[in-house]
C-alpha cells in the first residue's frame, strides 16, 4: 500500500508566488489536503506555532526572514513547536559551500531546482522511510549530518566514541 | 530514545524521535498514479511559467543594460543575479533546460567575479541575450542547432574572460 497523505499537513515557505502555487499543486496531486503557505520566514514560524505541520518545504532566499533563518528558529528556539520537524530545503544554490551552510543549521534534505515530480517524491521517501537520527552537540542540533547508508565516512573522526 | 556522548567539549547526544510522519502516512512509497498526476501539474502551469519568464527576461535585459552603463551598480548586479537565479530554478521544470543552463552559467560567473570588467560585461549580455532567445522563441529541450549556437556563443565569452580564447 502506498503513502496516504490525507492527514498530512505541510508548510510551503516560498516567496515566489508561482513556485508556491507549483509546490501546493504538486502536494495536492499526491493527496495532501492541507497546505499552509507562507512567503517569509517570520510568517511561516507564526503559522506553525499556531497549528503545527508534519513537514516543511522551504526555499532559501527571501526577505526579511530567510528560509535558512526559519530552519534555525525551528531547530533552536525555546518556543519551537517541533524542533524535530523534517525540513526539505528547495534551492537553486547547489554550490558546496551553500549546501554545507544549510546542512549546518539543520536542514533535513535538499531538493535542487529545477524540481520534478520524481525528485520531490524521492525526497518525501527519504523523510518518511529513512529519517535520520538527531544529534545534539554544544554547537549543533539537527538531523545527523552524515549519511547513514554505506557507512563510508572518510573524513577526520571528531566525535568522541564510547 | 537518546544516547549520551562524552562529557567534554566534543560531547554529543543521539536522539531518535518517534517517526510520526510515517505513522500518519504509512509506507510503500508514493503511488505511481499520484506521481503521474504530479507530472501533469507542470503541463498545466507551463503557460503561466512562460508568461512570467517573458516578463523576467525583459527585466533581465533592462538590468543588464543598466549594468553595462554602470558596472559598479551593486543593486543592478544583484537584480541581474536574482533574475538569472529564478530563471535557472524554474526553466528545467517546464521543458526549458537551456534557461537553467545559461542562468546557471551567469550566476556562477557572478559568484566567482568581484569586479566586472569589459569581458565580464560581455558575458552578462551574452547570457541575458541567450536566455531571452530561448524564452521568446520557445526553444524547448536542447534547442537543436539554435541551442548549440547559443551555448557556443556563451561558452566563447566565458573562455575569453578566462583568457582561454
Amino acid at each position: 500500500m502506498a503513502y496516504q497523505f490525507a492527514k498530512i499537513r505541510v508548510l510551503v515557505l516560498e516567496d515566489n508566488a508561482h513556485m508556491r502555487k507549483l509546490m501546493k499543486a504538486l502536494l495536492e496531486a499526491i493527496g495532501v489536503r492541507e497546505v499552509v503557505e507562507a512567503s517569509d520566514g517570520a510568517a511561516a514560524y507564526q503559522a506553525i506555532k499556531q497549528s503545527p505541520v508534519d513537514f516543511a518545504l522551504v526555499d532559501w532566499e527571501m526577505y526579511p526572514v530567510s528560509g535558512l533563518d526559519f530552519v534555525r528558529k525551528v531547530r533552536t528556539d525555546q518556543d519551537s513547536p517541533n524542533p524535530f520537524m523534517p525540513i526539505i530545503m528547495i534551492t537553486g544554490h547547489t554550490e558546496r559551500e551553500r549546501v554545507m551552510k544549510a546542512r549546518d543549521v539543520g536542514v533535513t534534505e535538499f531538493l535542487a531546482k529545477p524540481i520534478s515530480a520524481q525528485s520531490l517524491t524521492q525526497r518525501l521517501e527519504e523523510i518518511i522511510d529513512r529519517p535520520r537520527p538527531y544529534i545534539r552537540t554544544p554547537n549543533y542540533f539537527g538531523p545527523c549530518r552524515r549519511r547513514k547508508r554505506g557507512g563510508t565516512y572518510l573524513g577526520v573522526e571528531r566525535r568522541v566514541q564510547h | 530514545m537518546s544516547q549520551p556522548g562524552a562529557g567534554d567539549g566534543r560531547s554529543f547526544q543521539i536522539i531518535n524521535p518517534p517517526n510520526t510522519l510515517q505513522k500518519k502516512a504509512g509506507s510503500g512509497g508514493v503511488d505511481a498514479s499520484a506521481v503521474k498526476k504530479a507530472e501533469k501539474v507542470f503541463e498545466s502551469l507551463r503557460g503561466e511559467f512562460e508568461t512570467n519568464a517573458k516578463n523576467d527576461v525583459a527585466k533581465l535585459a533592462a538590468a543588464s543594460a543598466a549594468l553595462m552603463a554602470n558596472p559598479f551598480d551593486i543593486n543592478r548586479r544583484q537584480e541581474v543575479y536574482m533574475l538569472a537565479h529564478e530563471l535557472r530554478g524554474q526553466g528545467g521544470s517546464y521543458g526549458y533546460p537551456l534557461v537553467t543552463k545559461f542562468g546557471d552559467q551567469l550566476c556562477r560567473f557572478l559568484d566567482a567575479t568581484d569586479m566586472l570588467d569589459a569581458k565580464g560585461l560581455v558575458i552578462v549580455k551574452a547570457a541575458a541575450d541567450a536566455i531571452a532567445v530561448v524564452i521568446n522563441s520557445a526553444v524547448v529541450g536542447d534547442g537543436g542547432e539554435t541551442g548549440r549556437q547559443l551555448g557556443a556563443m556563451l561558452d566563447k565569452a566565458l573562455a575569453m574572460a578566462k583568457g582561454e580564447a
